[in-house]
């Protein structure tokens, strides 16, 4: 079965299971996959019809699956080259002596993978990301870009990556012409830009909100815009410095699925290195995080010094109404090393022979009032313990 | 009209971004909108023939305030547009962006801040206009050849009717008056009038070829001189020749009126002619002098009643026809003239109407005595009669000027280089930033101190200010603003970015003049060069004798510079590329 053939019955599955929000836009990444004007067209007519009726939900998935079905007829051909697009190699960028480094730091960014960029404020997210994304110089190391499209120029070879910094830039007029105006540029047909324009308005939701202007939207919908911008410029190379700063819960998951779908397109697949400190989430649609640390990566494998230490410990977050004592002795019989109160969670090591569900289950047995748990002994989180 | 608005936006916004975001179809259409009010403005703003009383009614626009109304239009037009078209930077946003599409924004900047500021050009064509739909040009022949033939009996001043004027018969046509005071030869055959002697001369002529790289002489002495295409006559007083049998009388008479009222060949100054000009005090032996004395000795002689009140009714006629005051009858008027027989000057026609202060004496004031004679005979023949027949002039001279003048001569020089260094300030603006943009014009303030500084200095130094001074000023100039345009050239990607921005945008702006700048030191060279080698004979320009660049290019140096800043704009619009490209820090 080819990828787009699996796609497209992951969303048959989301429709099966009247998940028709997710569905929908499972349906426009597919639409978008083909690049068929036609089916845009018709994506777009659903779009329409699917906000003039709200509450019909067994039309819509009906209409959807007859789309999918001529969207399976469409062939797509799918991106292929595993290449690094980016290799920075001891990149080392200095703000003057005595002042913030950045680096050395040696990473390569592949097309399709979503790079999470993670560290404490001031360690040099930022920074890293204005590197890559060519906005400032560096000054050691090396940094190739080997993008599909041949650049002649620097000015050109910005064209195609993308950097959106946390604080985007006020635009003026509505929000379909700033789309189009982007498509205009890069001199795509008028009968194509409207197409085009739509599919990306309905793909990130922003259907009923296209004619208006930049302090009519909240700044989820700006960030959505400042997406749908990015997507119709067709980018090889995206940098998001921030996209979850300012977002509800809610609408967090949103971009980042949105943003992990998008990268992972077929036929147009793009490399993303997105800076947050929205670690779980991060984590959760990265397939690799850099975690800076006074300006220097830090692999997120523990080190050899620190297995032969303590071993691979288990590292468990806990927010709780319990005592510290009361918690030290109940974790104790199950080989609790260490127990870190930050004034708002607890951070508890255990030996690396401790599973997790024990440890649920010690709670569960002391009926221990737990808010929220996690297994940490993955994630970068466990670097951010003090 | 909305509807339209949002469809043509959209139109363009699909097909055309760089005419859509400069806004420049709206903002031709909106100009195109003020430009038929101002046309229509100056259509009826002379609609009143009085008017035309006064001169220069072509400088209308900046005489009645309407250029303030224009400036302040000008200046809303090009501030709503920037705030528009400010809205949208493709360019910032790293938005693919050719060369071609670069200049083309630059271009349409030009064109916007053209369109936005020549509402002077519209003004004048409703001028225009209005002046070739109601004046035809032979009814304004007639009139002009009826006032030229009555002129003479306009008699407002003595002295153009006195024997200096005098350039018919044979041999007056080719004499010499000459009637400043201590030039008088009294041992000679003179005519003595009130305060002023008058002696009149034959002449003698040398021609100076200018074809005659050196000459070897200067000619010094003479009372005046005729300018050919290669030669200059000089002309000599030679003989005294006694001119009484010639003369009807030696008082002021009308048979010495030789002047042209109204010259159509020369409308605004008869003495600016391009291919004769006299530096002459009193002599008057033109062709057209002549042949005006003598159509006035003719009429004169034919003493005909009939003929010289027609040619005073046909006069008045067009001084009603124009509106100019006067209160004159033909009765009246040929009754002045008649009083002589042998029509010597006994009374005089005001240029203005009376009025109180003229009742003034001034001799209680300053006393008789310093009232000269010919004053107090003014005082004595002046009547109450008068036309103002400066002002029948004026119409002439307004009806011509407003047909013949080029408008575009000289000003459209003015209007393209406005447009052209605003239309280069926006495009640093957008391609460099605001930041940039101010250090660069605070650097530009700098560097202009500097120079003028170490000028002073090298000019308090030397002691002087002769050519050493300028030549020094002109190659300073030049090694600096090469330094400025070396830097974006070559080390753009050597220095820092906001360092090179400040350069680029300097030379952006300057470097037109700094092609000036060479043009002006090859020709300081070549005037130098040629002051050494050359005798350069009053009247005549320096081209004639060397090849000088700017005096060899003249007027085309502006269009030629014009066009060398388009390209140089359009190089430059790789550099401007690069330096965006540039990474900071």
């Amino acid at each position: 079965m080819s990828k787009a053939s699996a796609r497209i019955k992951e969303v048959h599955t989301f429709f099966d299971n009247k998940d028709t929000v997710l569905g929908f836009r499972k349906l426009m990444d597919c639409a978008i996959d083909t690049q068929d004007l036609e089916i845009y067209r018709q994506v777009i007519s659903l779009t329409d019809w699917k906000e003039n009726n709200p509450h019909d939900e067994a039309g819509l998935i009906e209409r959807s699956r007859h789309l999918l079905g001529k969207m399976a007829a469409v062939s797509i051909t799918a991106y292929h080259n595993t290449n690094p697009i980016v290799r920075a190699n001891h990149i080392v960028k200095s703000y003057g002596k005595n002042r913030f480094t950045l680096g050395p730091i040696s990473v390569d960014i592949k097309k399709g993978q979503v790079y999470g960029l993670v560290g404490e404020n001031g360690n040099g997210k930022t920074t890293l990301l204005r590197v890559l994304a060519k906005e400032l110089k560096y000054n050691s190391g090396t940094l190739d870009f080997s993008f599909d499209t041949e650049t002649n120029s620097n000015y050109d070879l910005r064209t195609r990556l993308i950097y959106i910094p946390q604080r985007t830039l006020r635009w003026y007029g509505s929000l379909k012409d700033n789309l189009k105006y982007v498509l205009s540029s890069y001199r795509i047909p008028p009968e194509e830009n409207e197409i085009r324009v739509l599919m990306m308005i309905a793909r990130f939701g922003l259907w009923n909100y296209r004619h208006l202007k930049w302090d009519e939207l909240s700044s989820g919908y700006k960030m959505r815009f400042e997406l749908a911008r990015t997507m119709l410029r067709q980018p090889e190379l995206l940098l998001l410095d921030e996209p979850l700063a300012n977002l509800d819960i809610l609408s967090q998951q949103v971009i980042l699925e949105d943003l992990k779908s998008i990268c992972n397109s077929i036929n147009n697949p793009i490399a993303l290195i997105l800076s947050s400190q929205q670690l779980y989430e991060v984590e959760k649609v990265s397939d690799k995080v850099i975690y800076l640390e006074n300006g220097k990566y830090r692999d997120n494998e523990d080190s050899p010094e620190q297995l032969a230490k303590t071993g691979k410990q288990l590292i468990i977050e806990i927010d709780c109404n319990c005592e510290r004592g009361r918690l030290i002795e109940l974790f104790s019989e199950i080989k609790l090393e260490k127990l870190i109160f930050n004034g708002g969670v607890y951070i508890a090591f255990f030996n690396e022979t401790t599973p997790y569900h024990r440890v649920l289950s010690k709670l569960g047995d002391y009926q221990v009032d737990v808010t929220y748990t996690r297994n940490i002994t993955h994630s970068s989180r466990r670097f951010f313990v003090s | 009209m909305k509807k339209f608005i949002k469809r043509t936006n959209t139109y363009l916004l699909e097909r055309y971004p760089i005419i859509w975001n400069t806004r420049v179809f709206w903002v031709l259409l909106v100009s195109l909108g003020i430009h038929v009010l101002f046309y229509l403005f100056g259509l009826v703003s002379i609609s009143n023939i009085e008017t035309f009383h006064r001169r220069s009614v072509i400088d209308l626009f900046f005489d009645n305030g309407t250029v303030f109304f224009g400036v302040i239009i000008s200046i809303l037009m090009l501030v709503i547009w920037l705030i528009f078209h400010f809205k949208h930077n493709a360019f910032k946003s790293f938005y693919p962006s050719s060369r071609r599409g670069l200049f083309l924004q630059f271009f349409c900047y030009l064109v916007i801040i053209f369109a936005s500021t020549t509402f002077y050009y519209s003004y004048i064509y409703g001028v225009k206009t209005y002046v070739y739909l109601n004046f035809e040009n032979e009814e304004v022949h007639s009139h002009v050849k009826t006032a030229n033939n009555a002129a003479v009996f306009f008699s407002h001043h003595l002295t153009n009717y006195t024997v200096d004027n005098v350039a018919y018969p044979e041999p007056l046509d080719e004499l010499y008056c000459e009637d400043m005071a201590g030039m008088i030869d009294i041992d000679e055959p003179y005519i003595e009038y009130l305060d002023t002697d008058y002696q009149f001369y034959s002449l003698t002529i040398k021609e100076l070829n200018l074809k005659d790289k050196y000459v070897d002489s200067i000619y010094n002495g003479y009372v005046f001189m005729e300018r050919e295409e290669n030669s200059i006559r000089y002309f000599y007083k030679d003989t005294v020749v006694d001119v009484t049998p010639y003369l009807k009388s030696t008082k002021p008479t009308y048979f010495n009126f030789s002047e042209t009222f109204f010259h159509e060949k020369y409308p605004v100054d008869v003495y600016n002619l391009n291919d004769t000009y006299y530096l002459d005090y009193g002599y008057t032996h033109d062709d057209l002098a002549k042949a005006r004395n003598r159509s006035v000795y003719e009429l004169l002689e034919r003493n005909d009643p009939h003929e010289i009140k027609a040619l005073l009714g046909e006069l008045l006629e067009v001084a009603n026809h124009y509106k100019i005051p006067h209160n004159l009858t033909v009765e009246s008027w040929y009754r002045l003239i008649s009083e002589d027989p042998n029509f010597e000057i006994r009374s005089l026609i005001r240029t203005y109407e009376k009025d109180d202060e003229d009742e003034i004496d001034y001799s209680y004031y300053y006393g008789e005595d310093e009232q000269t004679k010919i004053e107090k005979l003014y005082e004595e023949i002046i009547t109450d009669y008068y036309i103002e027949s400066r002002e029948l002039h004026n119409v002439f001279e307004n009806i011509y000027e407003i047909k013949t003048e080029n408008v575009f001569e000289g000003s459209i020089h003015f209007y393209l280089w406005i447009s052209f260094f605003l239309a280069c300030l926006v495009l640093c603006f957008r391609a460099t930033g605001l930041r940039v943009l101010l250090f660069s014009i605070i650097g530009t303030g700098l560097l202009f101190t500097f120079i003028s500084l170490t000028s002073v200095l090298f000019a308090f130094l030397a002691d002087t200010f002769d050519s050493a001074v300028q030549f020094f000023i002109a190659y300073f100039t030049l090694a600096i603003g090469t330094v400025i345009l070396m830097v974006p050239l070559f080390f753009i990607e050597k220095l820092k970015k906001i360092v090179t921005g400040v350069f680029l945008n300097i030379s952006i702006i300057g470097v037109v003049l700094y092609i000036m700048l060479i043009l002006v030191i090859i020709t300081m060279h070549q005037s130098e060069a040629c002051n050494d080698d050359l005798l350069i004979a009053s009247g005549g320009a320096q081209q004639e004798y060397c090849f000088v660049l700017l005096e060899y290019l003249g007027e085309y140096t502006s269009i030629i510079l014009f066009d060398i800043g388009l390209v140089l704009i359009y190089l430059y619009t790789g550099l401007i590329k690069k330096w965006k490209g540039l990474p900071e820090g």
